[in-house]
């Protein structure tokens, strides 16, 4: 529910509110807690919006006044107290501030930050928006987005109705009342937002990790911004549905092909492939004048670090060498020019080549940094008007969602992966006066031919040890191929038979069993007891459909309980402290044996 | 930008010995500075297995996952149960050598019949001492060299349900290679290992090709610890080099009757990628020895001199016990 | 993967309930209203649906609890958990077996979106006409889309529809059209010249080199700020810096190579890199605090320790909706130019300082903890799959759903996602090349969704394989265990 729902007059009005200084008569004198009414902004679902100012500060801020007995019938009290959880952890620049929730006996009045303008506005009543203030935009919204991923919590509802403007053209993320929060080894299913913005898993009601989706809407909301209508949009809704499954969307040429690439690479239909927040931010398009405020710390450098672990120098990248620099670097260094250009193009990794990329990027970034000091003199402008930058919440502590920067790091690694495996048949290094090496005679082949020269009849005998690396296929879970019912049926036999017990499951979740099993170690019971250790293991057993007629069993740790009644999973319900699997590894395979042991026997 | 100043003129002999005292001294504070936890990955993989597996499955399991050693978890009890290693099936083949009436019993051993194993061959047990992983990594270090042992297990507690955590496996590599990435210090380790009193001549046990395999293990269990048999012709030259780990393929598939093979004979097991035996000079640098570390998986270099006969052995805890203990 | 199969008579994915008949215009309610969300997506567990019908009240209402024992016909049906994958494999190819049953007409159902064509179909650059896919008036695909604003937002009610309608209908979109927008564009006057109030910091270096720069997030890991040499004090360089408050991260590039300074506290990112900090707190909170960098660096090193540790050991299960995280995060409002608060920030302090009761009826709402839903727990097995009748009773529900469209979601198992299709431990094994091995044990770095998940792999020589992707501190580790088959 966006803070600006329709207003009588029109929304136009600036966020100064200048062109209304006399107070309009029906502007309530009234004022509610330390807030003095201005005026009606507008209606939402559950009452009105207001704005007001703050008595003491004379602040302008907006008043969601929602309806108690309104909001307990139309069953939306869960979404509201969650946005009110949300809002009051997030601190951004770029998130709508919820300075303070104010209840009365029939009312809750949220207190926000005041924002005139909607994105939406902005793009609509204006002509096609040059690249550079859709970047602007989207790079403040990528930020924000990012910010909440990092607190683990999904937007879900990203669209530029939900994204307001301040007075100085800053993006506000609004409305949380529809996002989630990220736990781990768990999905999101419900189906919201709205379909133009939303990702085909969500369409099509399936479950997702959750920072994909909201990667999907920026996207959308970045077409909008650059190309003024939406990527899919049609008047039947099977058809909408089917475009957006499909991800059949026209790109215009006008669009630079910086910002084509990074849509098309946001609008990918499959959620796995779909790029990443992180990798987002690493976009070079996305990079183009990016404010210093915003740039994530350790994403950046990345690229030299992750390279320091793992081997030699960076490697130039690809753009083409600069000739006057090379003539620097082998006039200071006393290295020839054309050892300098072998040295550039290559990328072996090498210490001597190491040396002179690393001295070559040394003078290139210097070059730049002289330019730099002498071209803009002041420091690039910084918007005052933030509470404070990302809340300095201690860095370590936080550990930003895994989901939303797997894939980039998943690439990354695999890239590291493939470069930690060109390790050079280490025959001595490099610097002259080493004498390592590898004794020819201890090769396999040259053993093995010298044994045969000695004339040892067992050489033919003996063959090389060829282990056959263990293709083992993993999976997760079980899967099987009969009907679900009955999948169900021999799984609830096993948990009878080990005397697991279950929670009664409700009628719609009808796959999923919350199993509850009793983990007895030969522990002196005392030692248990007095030592609190838990000892019912929880885990949830879930059956999800491949294709027709092709089932998964997919099993999942859920935490401990104790059976003198203290819940144990954890601290807090989402997040599980580190623990160790083995247990629950240990009864997965009891599980699973029995499982095996009924399919033979039946 | 100058390069490093060495590469313009030659230093001499004393600054030469002032950096490489400084070098070390600041590889140590770095050691002391991080712990066990930050040589792991971010993601990792951790192989355990269970103590009632049978001896000779265990001994696959380690090869298809070209792992040399795996902890043990014990499920009647939810705890750790010690870490196999190539010593416990060398001490199997002991067993079976001195018994070898007993091959059904050999046959059908669990991992939790080692320690009984280890009784019946006199051999005190292998010392599991652990650590948390976030104690300090020049801890850790001085663990293993006092336990005469080349890994050392990461344990920690959950504080919620009290039970141990087995988080990895440290191995004397993977700090050297830790230190070898991340401690550019090491290039100005350019003493030469004569000087630093690092390398261990004394009884060198070798053996000849065509020495019984058996007496080969033998040795490995006799002198403490040593994980490796140098070859050597009859003038003393080295020829090869029979390790420790080599034994996982000697009885693979708990076939033991590859036992009255000659060495020679029985190093034919090695896969065709084993990447050969490194030797150096006493006139060799750290420098080298550390930058070969990072780019190998070498786990000790034999000393010889110009031509080719064995003077010593440098392991990776000399280098480690260099680091942790001299220049000080 | 999504895979919407024509028409066999299984059970199959039809859009959820939330997409059919009751959206009505879908411009006006966006999904989630129009789907009366009965139970909304708890934050533990998948959530479900709340579309709920009479039909399911009928099936419950077949008591489970009153079947004592299991009829003994159960055992007789033929499992086929599959224990050993040597034939199928889900991740590369969809191999479609003929089901052997009367309920299935025995079509095979082509998954005509397998996931590496949907790259292809993704992305058509420009419609058919080959001209200039540039969205000039006239061309076909512009007109046909609805340019008359009628974008979906829940926000606005019907009557602001209109208004919006017309403001935008100007439909010509070439560059040089005039803007036909109302007052929104005066006020955008250009974004005012400000930056935050800087706090002097000196940083530095005192472990040697010849050359010392500094790069970090003050200077977006781009630029390199040299060091100047103390005079007296070999080895130790220094750099005065005006940095706005906040935490910043840097590292020392010394002697062209990066290095961190161990006199500084240091932290590691996620990506296991180790990085210097420094908190700026703002200058008047400086002066309260009155701790004097340099003097402060003398004990940083032992500091260093514990912080790792104390950052390291902060434990991960600290709850996001804890109230202390409020009270916990320092109160470090930018400044405005002339040293006072931002307005935002201003206000944000004195309405913390507010009285929870502000008198006339108005207090603070404090939101309660949502107590955890504790189960009632049992070991009857739910009639649907032990009792034949009631199983009957399933399949005829799930014909009538499929035969009059109307749809109940959860009377089929959810689809599989994606991101449970594939182990991280297989790109391990793939791309561990033998001469190469990776000695280190790396993985890529798992899908927060993919952890506590149990990952099987076939049994072989009857010892069981299973592995489990956990999180320890700021790290993932796949813990594997071989266990014997008894």
């Amino acid at each position: 529910m966006s803070h600006d729902p329709n207003q009588q007059q029109p929304h136009g009005g600036s966020g100064q509110g200048h062109h209304q200084r006399q107070l309009t008569n029906h502007a309530q004198g009234q004022h509610i807690g330390k807030y003095q009414i201005i005026k009606t902004l507008g209606e939402g679902s559950f009452g009105k919006v207001k704005l007001a100012y703050h008595i003491s500060t004379g602040q302008k801020v907006a008043l969601k006044i929602i309806n108690k007995k309104v909001l307990a019938k139309s069953d939306m009290q869960g979404r509201i107290e969650r946005e009110i959880s949300y809002l009051r952890l997030l601190r951004h620049p770029h998130i709508i501030k919820l300075y303070d929730v104010i209840k009365s006996k029939d009312e809750i009045i949220m207190v926000i930050e005041y924002a005139g303008n909607e994105l939406f506005d902005y793009i609509v009543q204006r002509d096609k928006m040059p690249e550079q203030e859709a970047r602007r935009f989207f790079q403040q919204i990528i930020s924000a987005v990012d910010y909440c991923h990092r607190h683990k919590i999904v937007h879900r509802d990203l669209k530029p109705e939900n994204l307001l403007l301040d007075e100085h053209l800053n993006v506000k993320i609004a409305d949380f009342g529809l996002s989630n929060i990220m736990t781990d080894g768990n999905f999101l299913k419900t189906s919201c937002g709205s379909p133009n913005y939303a990702a085909p898993e969500v369409i099509s009601g399936k479950l997702y990790a959750g920072p994909e989706v909201d990667v999907w809407s920026s996207g959308v909301i970045l077409y909008v911004m650059l190309c003024r209508r939406l990527p899919f949009d049609d008047e039947s809704i099977p058809v909408l549905f089917k475009n957006i499954s499909n991800g059949v969307y026209t790109i215009p040429n006008f669009l630079s092909q910086g910002a084509a690439s990074l849509i098309k690479k946001m609008l990918i239909v499959n959620p796995v492939n779909r790029i990443t927040v992180h990798e987002i931010m690493q976009d070079e398009w996305f990079k183009v004048d990016l404010p210093d405020y915003l740039v994530p710390a350790e994403s950046t450098h990345q690229e030299n670090s992750e390279s320091k672990t793992e081997d030699g120098g960076p490697s130039v990248p690809l753009e083409l060498i600069d000739d006057s620099l090379v003539q620097t670097l082998s006039n200071t260094m006393g290295y020839d020019v054309d050892e300098i250009y072998e040295a550039l193009e290559s990328d072996e990794d090498h210490p001597s080549l190491n040396e002179i990329r690393d001295a070559y990027q040394l003078i290139k970034e210097n070059r730049n940094l002289i330019n730099d000091i002498k071209v803009n003199k002041q420091q690039s402008n910084d918007l005052d008007t933030f509470l404070s930058q990302s809340p300095p919440t201690f860095e370590q502590s936080l550990h930003a969602p895994p989901g939303s920067k797997n894939r980039h790091s998943h690439r990354h690694s695999k890239r590291t992966q493939q470069r930690t495996y060109q390790y050079h048949y280490g025959n001595g290094s490099q610097d002259g006066d080493s004498t390592i090496a590898i004794l020819p005679s201890s090769l396999p082949q040259i053993h093995r031919a010298n044994m045969v020269a000695q004339g040892s009849q067992a050489a033919a005998k003996i063959s090389p040890l060829s282990v056959k690396k263990s293709k083992t296929r993993w999976h997760f879970g079980i899967r099987s191929r009969s009907y679900p019912l009955d999948v169900m049926g021999e799984i609830y036999i096993a948990l009878k038979n080990l005397g697991a017990e279950w929670a009664k499951p409700s009628e719609e979740d009808l796959w999923t069993i919350r199993v509850r099993w009793r983990y007895n170690i030969d522990m002196p019971d005392d030692e248990m007891k007095n030592k609190q250790i838990p000892d019912l293991m929880k885990m949830v057993i879930q059956l999800f459909q491949i294709e027709t007629n092709n089932y998964l069993v997919d099993f999942k740790f859920d935490g401990w309980e104790s059976s003198n009644g203290v819940v144990y999973s954890s601290r807090n319900d989402d997040e599980m402290s580190t623990f160790s699997a083995y247990p629950f590894l240990h009864l997965a395979t009891r599980l699973i044996m029995e499982l095996a042991v009924n399919s033979q026997g039946s | 930008m100058p390069a490093s100043s060495d590469k313009l003129q030659p230093k001499d002999q004393q600054t030469i010995e002032l950096e490489q005292k400084l070098a070390v001294q600041s590889i140590r504070v770095f050691l002391q500075s991080k712990t066990s936890y930050d040589v792991l990955p971010v993601s990792y993989r951790l192989i355990v297995l269970d103590t009632s597996l049978l001896v000779k499955k265990s001994l696959n399991i380690l090869l298809q996952n070209n792992v040399v050693s795996a902890p043990l978890w014990d499920a009647q009890t939810s705890k750790f149960a010690g870490l196999l290693t190539s010593s416990d099936f060398i001490n199997v083949i002991q067993y079976y050598f001195h018994n070898p009436d007993k091959f059904e019993l050999v046959d059908k051993l669990q991992l939790n019949g080692l320690k009984d194993i280890e009784r019946a061959i006199g051999i005190q047990p292998y010392d599991t001492r652990s650590i948390h992983p976030f104690r300090p990594l020049y801890e850790a270090c001085v663990k293993m060299i006092e336990s005469r042992s080349r890994r050392i297990p990461l344990i920690d507690q959950d504080e919620e349900t009290q039970r141990e955590i087995v988080v990895s496996v440290l191995t004397q590599y993977r700090i050297l290679k830790f230190v070898a990435l991340n401690c550019k210090e090491i290039r100005y380790l350019k003493r030469p290992l004569r000087e630093l009193d690092i390398i261990s001549t004394n009884n060198i046990m070798s053996c000849q090709m065509s020495t019984p395999v058996i007496d080969v293990i033998q040795l490995l269990t006799l002198a403490g610890g040593v994980s490796s048999v140098p070859i050597v012709d009859e003038q003393g030259k080295l020829v090869n080099v029979y390790e420790a780990v080599d034994v996982l393929g000697l009885i693979k598939g708990g076939i033991y009757n590859d036992l009255s093979l000659s060495v020679g004979e029985a190093l034919m097991r090695r896969s065709d990628d084993f990447e050969g035996v490194f030797t150096c000079t006493e006139n060799d640098k750290l420098s080298s020895i550390l930058d070969t570390v990072r780019k190998s998986r070498v786990h000790r270099f034999f000393v010889v001199d110009s031509n080719g006969f064995l003077t010593g052995v440098l392991t990776l805890s000399d280098i480690l016990k260099y680091i942790l203990f001299a220049e000080s | 993967m999504g895979n919407l199969p024509s028409h066999s008579n299984r059970p199959h994915h039809k859009h959820p309930s939330t997409m059919s008949q009751n959206v009505k215009d879908v411009s006006m309610v966006d999904i989630n209203e129009a789907m009366n969300e009965r139970q909304d997506d708890t934050s533990n567990k998948v959530e479900t649906p709340g579309a709920s019908s009479n039909l399911t009240q009928s099936l419950s209402q077949m008591n489970i609890d009153d079947r004592n024992e299991l009829t003994p016909q159960l055992s007789s049906r033929k499992s086929t958990l599959i224990f050993n994958d040597d034939f199928d494999d889900i991740s590369n190819q969809h191999k479609h077996i003929e089901h052997q049953n009367n309920y299935d007409d025995g079509r095979i159902i082509t998954d005509n979106e397998d996931e590496d064509e949907d790259v292809v179909n993704n992305i058509i650059t420009g419609p058919s006409d080959g001209s200039a896919s540039s969205l000039s008036a006239d061309s076909p695909a512009a007109s046909s889309h609805s340019e008359d604003g009628r974008h979906q937002n829940s926000a606005y009610t019907n009557n602001s529809q209109e208004q919006h309608a017309n403001k935008v209908s100007g439909n010509h979109y070439d560059g040089n059209v005039q803007h036909p927008g109302p007052a929104i564009n005066q006020q955008t006057q250009p974004v005012p010249e400000r930056r935050p109030t800087m706090v002097p910091v000196e940083i530095t270096w005192q472990q040697g080199g010849s050359k010392v720069y500094v790069t970090g997030s003050f200077t977006g890991w781009r630029k390199m700020i040299g060091l100047v040499p103390v005079t007296d004090k070999p080895g130790v360089f220094h750099i005065k810096l005006q940095l706005p408050p906040g935490t910043h991260r840097f590292r020392f590039i010394v002697d062209n190579e990066l290095r961190f300074s161990d006199f500084l506290p240091t932290a590691t990112d996620q990506m296991g890199n180790f990085v210097n900090y420094l908190e700026i707190v703002p200058p008047e909170s400086m002066q309260m605090m009155n701790y004097e960098l340099d003097a402060q660096q003398q004990t940083q090193q032992k500091q260093n320790m514990q912080n790792q540790q104390l950052s390291d050991n902060v434990s991960q299960s600290q709850k996001i909706r804890d109230q202390t995280i409020q009270s916990q995060v320092r109160r470090q409002p930018s400044q405005s130019k002339d040293g006072k608060l931002s307005a935002r920030s201003q206000l944000a302090l004195h309405i913390e300082e507010d009285p929870d009761d502000m008198g006339n009826g108005y207090t603070r709402f404090k939101e309660e903890q949502q107590l955890k839903t504790d189960y009632e727990y049992t070991q009857d097995i739910p009639a649907v799959f032990t009792d034949p009748s009631v199983m009957e009773q399933y399949y005829l529900t799930l014909d009538q759903q499929q035969n009059n469209q109307q749809n109940m979601s959860w009377l089929t198992p959810p689809q599989l996602p994606p991101q449970l299709e594939n182990v991280i431990l297989n790109n391990y094994n793939k791309n561990a090349e033998p001469g190469s091995e990776n000695n280190s044990g790396a993985l890529p770095i798992p899908n927060h969704v993919v952890l506590n998940h149990l990952a099987t792999s076939s049994i072989k020589h009857n010892t069981l394989c299973v592995a489990s992707i956990v999180r320890y501190k700021r790290k993932y580790a796949t813990q594997i265990l071989y266990a014997p088959l008894q």
